[in-house]
């Protein structure tokens, strides 16, 4: 899933500084799985809004929505029929979501309420994690699904490196080594002749690196 | 959220708590004909099956429709019958306090009390050192 995080309060504050009537819109989907923008993201934060303009003695109309995904039109048309006499919206999606509504309603401002930050997993109750970067040329297949890509700080396809100490990663924070866990999964597998040849240098160009990129399935076009 | 929003009228006038009751730490191991409706002068008591069921944003709401100070009573987590309910309360009402901190709310407005049950006995002294909290906060900046 995409995980974001809100954005502080005073800079949501910020954005809506000169706002007198706001559609707070939440997604249903990635970003509510990480408690981060979903309905009940929504609620609070509307809530919240509220009290401060209650408390500054300020009229500020917010109004909630929210949609099963942002990133897709179907869901976003929604939106349409409760827009009309607000000034602004302020989404709750990742960024993907939030660019959706802007084009969907050139409009109408579609302000940011959610830094998004990575693709990852829930570890465990209340933990998500980075481990995918959407690399274009997936080689967990190679490496255990470890992705040395997401999870070795410094992205090697031939690790470790020297930094590797007692199964963490020299950059600290306890981060655990990717390679170590790679060779560990190997291991068990029975699969550490898979690191016997070099790997290649991966080409990036898959990646962002080689621009903001497309999938086209003409099979689903009528 | 059962509806069991209990009011003394005419009342209100001065300090308005608001506060969300675990059913079981308010009557728990009453008898039936010891169980009387909650009531406590300028204080609006909405019971609920478990302080878990109690979500940040029902504490919210009732700053939001005018309350001074908002409680929360809960059992022991040694004693919650849906196990892990008045667990999940504690770490819930220091975000909410953290939510209202970034409104600009004192987070002080919001008060967690773990009871023994039945507290409903014990009700007045219970809010007793509520209100003179309250008392000294003065009336909620958002209302």
């Amino acid at each position: 899933m995409i995980v974001g995080e809100r954005k502080p309060f005073e800079e949501i504050q910020k954005l809506l500084a000169d706002s007198a009537k706001v559609l707070l819109v939440g997604c249903g989907t990635c970003v509510k799985v990480c408690f981060t923008g979903g309905d009940k993201e929504v609620a609070v934060l509307a809530s919240q809004l509220r009290l401060a303009a209650a408390k500054a003695k300020k009229k500020k109309v917010l109004d909630e929505l929210t949609v099963e995904r942002q990133c897709e039109i179907e869901f976003v048309d929604e939106v349409a029929k409760r827009l009309p006499g607000h000034d602004v919206i302020l989404s709750m999606a990742c960024g993907a979501g939030v660019q959706m509504l802007a084009s969907r309603f050139p409009e109408v401002p579609v302000l940011p309420a959610v830094n998004t930050t990575f693709l990852g997993v829930l570890e465990r109750q209340g933990l998500f994690v980075e481990n995918c970067q959407g690399c274009g040329a997936c080689v967990l297949g190679t490496f255990g699904g470890i992705c040395p890509v997401s999870r070795c700080a410094k992205s090697l396809f031939n690790g470790p490196c020297g930094g590797s100490q007692g199964g963490k990663c020299e950059i600290g924070g306890d981060v655990p080594c990717a390679w170590h866990q790679i060779i560990e999964r190997l291991k068990k597998l029975g699969r550490l002749g898979n690191l016997k040849a070099p790997v290649a240098p991966k080409d990036w160009r898959s990646a962002r690196h080689g621009g903001p990129r497309k999938l086209v399935r003409e099979d689903n076009i009528l | 959220m059962s509806a069991g929003a209990r009011e003394r009228t005419g009342t209100m006038g001065t300090s308005r708590i608001t506060a969300l009751c675990c059913q079981k730490a308010l009557y728990a191991g009453l008898k039936p004909e010891e169980v009387s409706r909650a009531w406590i002068e300028g204080v609006q008591i909405v019971e609920t099956p478990c302080s878990g069921k109690v979500d940040p944003i029902y504490l919210l709401k009732a700053f939001e429709k005018g309350a001074d100070a908002v409680v929360v009573l809960a059992c022991d987590q040694r004693l919650c019958a849906t196990i892990a309910g008045a667990k999940r309360i504690h770490k819930r009402v220091e975000r909410t306090q953290a939510l209202l901190a970034e409104a600009g709310i004192e987070p002080e407005r919001l008060v967690l009390r773990i009871v023994r049950r039945p507290a409903l006995r014990s009700l007045e002294a219970l809010f007793a050192r509520i209100k003179e909290t309250v008392a000294a906060l003065g009336p909620s900046p958002a209302r």
